[in-house]
């Protein structure tokens, strides 16, 4: 899974009607339990942004509640637990630039393409989205843009993923812990 | 009243900027009729449609209350089709060097487009998927700009059309794209309407125009 977009399209759009519109719901622990739990990771080790938040958009796209945030945790791993049946489109994810962690002064948005990125939720369960690196690919000239990939990686596995992710929902008090530990079972 | 009047002219210049960008409407393949051909050239017809069709919601967009260009909203109605003298990217949308032309047009509505001599490669199909903007302030809260993102689906086609001598007319019939909910490409259906469109072909170019029809595959 490859994605490529201009990075000029991507330096400094944080919407205001992402945050505004991206987790407008907040899921009771009830309505989380009925829920599946979707996870992956994003090594942002080449891009000038660290990984603070992920939204996916719901497919068809409604005027209320288009869009579902993710968790980003450590900075590399996203996780939703609880996430309702239906059909999703990954939309955009992001963060910001830090110097000596004092100036937080440049918010990054990577937008993921209007084709494909998209996942189905049938049925409960665990589903991995996998792990990703993402790869900054420089511009060819002076006025051409850089642009960036997420390419999809090895390592961690799925397994190696979901024990760190078991780790986080338990801190989290997540109903999904079971669900979570059921699938980590049938990987072993 | 003066005071908004700066920023929003600033907005206006910054759309328009960044929208001559994405309209390459100097590579423009549309025509009027066989008066805008030179000598060899063709008129490509035929009409672009999605099967499903575009719901309500679609494309996607949020201006969150700024003002959206005309220009943006017919780009939000059509359909890219790019021509080229050698076949597409394998993915996504072509960019400037991939691509000779592109064809304009509505989805559904017949569509006329200048053919150079020789063969030219139907390369894909894009249209807009998402448009949004919002307007940004000062922390005294005037505007201060207009900020965008279009993100486009592309379907690949790279279908080969020959042109052959005495060529005017190639009528290609109705391309419908085929896709999943996530705007995949699902494949392509060819529908030959020339016993209707050939009456629209001969209203528009006159009646001794000559229409060959080609009847394209995606590869």
């Amino acid at each position: 899974m490859k994605r490529r977009l201009s990075l000029i399209g991507a330096i400094g759009l944080l919407f205001v009607y992402l945050t505004g519109c991206g987790g407008g719901r907040t899921l009771t622990k009830e309505e989380r339990a009925q829920g599946s739990l979707v996870f992956g990771q994003i090594d942002m080790d080449e891009a000038p942004s660290n990984f603070q938040w992920l939204s996916t958009r719901v497919i068809p796209t409604p005027k209320e509640l288009p869009y579902w945030n993710f968790g980003v945790h450590k900075n590399r791993i996203f996780l939703f637990d609880g996430l309702p049946k239906g059909s999703y489109q990954m939309d955009s994810f992001g963060g910001h630039s830090s110097f000596l962690w004092i100036f937080n002064n440049q918010d990054y948005s990577y937008n993921f393409p209007g084709q494909g990125n998209g996942f189905r939720i049938q049925d409960q369960g665990v589903y991995f989205m996998g792990a990703f690196k993402y790869k900054a690919i420089k511009g060819k000239g002076f006025f051409t843009a850089d642009k960036w990939d997420l390419e999809r990686v090895k390592s961690p596995t799925e397994k190696e993923l979901l024990i760190e992710v078991i780790g986080l929902l338990k801190k989290m008090d997540s109903p999904l812990v079971p669900l979570a530990e059921k699938h980590l079972r049938s990987l072993q | 009243m003066r005071r908004m009047l700066i920023p929003l002219l600033a907005c206006a210049l910054m759309v328009g900027c960044s929208l001559a960008q994405v309209m390459h409407d100097s590579d423009s393949a549309n025509v009027r009729g066989l008066g805008d051909l030179k000598d060899g050239q063709a008129i490509l017809v035929g009409r672009i449609e999605l099967d499903p069709a575009r719901g309500k919601s679609e494309p996607v967009i949020e201006t969150n209350g700024s003002w959206m260009p005309e220009s943006v909203k017919d780009m939000l109605k059509e359909a890219n089709l790019y021509l080229g003298r050698a076949v597409g990217p394998q993915k996504g949308e072509p960019e400037k060097g991939d691509y000779t032309a592109v064809i304009k047009a509505h989805f559904g509505d017949l569509f006329f487009a200048r053919l150079d001599p020789g063969s030219a490669y139907l390369q894909s199909m894009s249209y807009v998927v998402r448009y949004g903007s919002n307007i940004t302030h000062k922390t005294d809260g005037s505007a201060q700009g207009m900020q965008q993102r279009i993100a486009k689906a592309a379907m690949r086609l790279n279908s080969k059309i020959a042109i052959q001598a005495g060529d005017q007319v190639i009528y290609v019939g109705r391309l419908r794209f085929k896709r999943d909910e996530f705007n995949n490409f699902k494949g392509l259906q060819v529908i030959d309407e020339s016993g209707v469109d050939l009456k629209a072909i001969r209203d528009k170019l006159g009646a001794t125009v000559k229409v060959r029809k080609v009847l394209v595959t995606a590869n």
